[in-house]
């Protein structure tokens, strides 16, 4: 007992998440409940398929590039989904007041609340965007040297830095609003909807929403040009986890405001 | 019949006015969409100029099929939908709701019926406004006459019966614990991807054509469409009505007898 009391905070959340995926493969029926995520994540990309099917490649994009750039987003969010699935539920735990819960326990807030939740079936988008990507950069004949694969890597981390941020920041509005905030749909689901069509033929402001807003294609595009060599500077793509991992910084700041001004409603 | 008819009126016009009422999250919602049909739009524009292929319909019309999809996403299962029936059936509150002097499919039905109506309702104004502000081709173009827009909202409205029907059959496969709730959730995407969510039929592969025409689902929401942005001609009015006639009965028929199973195997613990 006196052991896991020292337990670090990662530890703790290890220990949380494992908890949290052995509770449900005790479920005899726990590989059919990852069926419907599965047609789901599978059938998004249908649309881009078949307008490519129906009108061919768009210039220098073929298929293989616009879905390298959709897999790295795709696995981008569903590792954040997967580690961060907590931060995603906390508007619930804020409006059903078990957020005081979490304030009484003297272990890191944003670790707890990350670890609140774990669903195993938020593997299939992990699993399905980092397949989708490895046969398009097969198709497109990047080099797999250390330095691509550290690029994509740390692209990949960065991106999951940049959607776990997305889902902090609507945590955070969550101390203030009472309603569904579904906007941030947008940046979540949304995002990699914006992947499947060529950056820069994109209307302008759209463009810049996912670059700047929420740098999706500072994760995705970036790194996979600089890898594949499709144009622009090779800086860009190493920009994307320092980016990202700033933007997280900034999710956080705005998290923790807002858990200064939670008001308790008691019970 | 009126008298029998009487509770389920009752429960219909209840439930729409509560589903009209304030909804938590209504402009943040209906904002997340209209962004979304900008993103969707924008990018089978992209196909459309830059592409070599060819399709069948115009990007007017493709345009136009997506924003009406947006309002009309609300009448297809599982989109947005109120799970109220669902989760009854998953923690067994359902009980309730059998011990009603009132035909348990019929009241779902009914309730399915309501909740898709108002959030279709609600959706019309801002959807219509913002398709009617956005500019040149990525604005709405309702391109048919009158008499097609009106064919279009017919059988918009005879669609519903049939994604009504749809809901009751997942709400059969959800009450089946043989096979749980994965069945019920899979057959809701597929139905709404088959109904042309994701992308309007007419863009599909040319070799589909004929059974993306006939099955179930292109009924609900993709054919009814057509007519309102001229992609498909009066002459096709009846193939449509016909087809979603057949189907309704077959879906609702199919829908009742396995709940009716269902029913006589539940067994209801406590009280």
């Amino acid at each position: 007992m006196g052991e896991t009391f020292r337990q670090s905070a990662f530890g703790l959340y290890t220990r949380y998440i494992r908890i949290l995926a052995l509770a449900q493969l005790q479920y005899r029926g726990w590989i059919l409940g990852l069926l419907p995520s599965l047609v789901y994540v599978i059938t998004d990309p249908l649309d881009a398929i078949l307008l490519f099917d129906r009108f061919g490649a768009l210039g220098d994009w073929t298929a293989s590039r616009i879905f390298l750039v959709y897999g790295l987003a795709l696995m981008s969010f569903g590792l954040a989904e997967l580690f961060a699935r907590g931060i995603d539920y906390f508007p619930n735990l804020v409006r059903q007041g078990e957020f005081d819960r979490l304030l009484l326990r003297p272990r890191p807030l944003l670790m707890q609340a990350a670890a609140m939740r774990f669903h195993l079936n938020r593997l299939n988008r992990v699993i399905a965007g980092g397949l989708l990507a490895l046969v398009c950069l097969r198709a497109q004949g990047a080099v797999p040297s250390a330095a691509n694969i550290a690029m994509l890597v740390l692209a990949v981390l960065g991106g999951m830095l940049a959607y776990a941020g997305t889902l902090l920041i609507a945590a955070a509005v969550s101390f203030f609003t009472v309603g569904d905030s579904e906007l941030i749909n947008l940046f979540t689901n949304g995002s990699y909807q914006v992947a499947k069509a060529p950056p820069q033929l994109l209307p302008n402001w759209l463009r810049r929403a996912f670059t700047f807003l929420m740098p999706m294609f500072l994760f995705t595009y970036y790194p996979a040009a600089a890898v594949c060599g499709w144009d622009g500077s090779r800086l860009m793509g190493w920009l994307a986890l320092p980016v990202c991992a700033l933007s997280f910084g900034a999710a956080t700041l705005l998290w923790r405001f807002g858990v200064r001004h939670y008001k308790s409603v008691g019970s | 019949m009126r008298a029998r008819m009487k509770p389920y009126r009752a429960i219909f016009r209840q439930q729409l006015l509560t589903g009209l009422q304030y909804r938590a999250g209504y402009w943040g919602s209906t904002i997340t969409h209209v962004v979304w049909v900008i993103v969707r739009v924008a990018i089978v524009g992209i196909f459309y100029r830059y592409g070599r292929g060819q399709a069948g319909v115009t990007l007017r019309q493709a345009v136009c099929m997506i924003w009406l999809q947006e309002m009309a996403l609300n009448l297809m299962p599982g989109f947005g939908m109120d799970f109220t029936v669902w989760n009854k059936i998953a923690r067994g509150d359902v009980g309730y709701d059998l011990v009603r002097p009132l035909d348990v499919y019929n009241h779902w039905y009914v309730s399915a019926l309501s909740d898709k109506l108002a959030r279709f309702l609600l959706a019309i104004v801002p959807v219509t406004a913002a398709a009617l502000l956005a500019r040149g081709d990525m604005g709405l173009h309702l391109a048919a006459s009158p008499l097609s827009i009106l064919a279009g909202l017919l059988t918009l409205a005879t669609g519903l019966a049939v994604s009504c029907a749809v809901i009751c059959l997942c709400y059969a496969a959800q009450m089946d614990v043989n096979v749980g709730d994965a069945p019920s959730r899979v057959m809701m995407i597929v139905s709404q991807i088959l109904a042309g969510s994701l992308l309007p039929l007419q863009l599909w592969p040319d070799a589909l054509q004929g059974f993306l025409r006939w099955q179930p689902f292109a009924a609900m929401m993709d054919l009814p469409l057509r007519f309102m942005a001229g992609s498909a001609s009066l002459s096709e009015l009846p193939p449509v009505l016909l087809s979603q006639l057949v189907w309704g009965v077959l879906i609702w028929r199919l829908g009742r007898a396995w709940i009716g199973r269902n029913l006589r195997r539940l067994i209801a613990q406590g009280g």
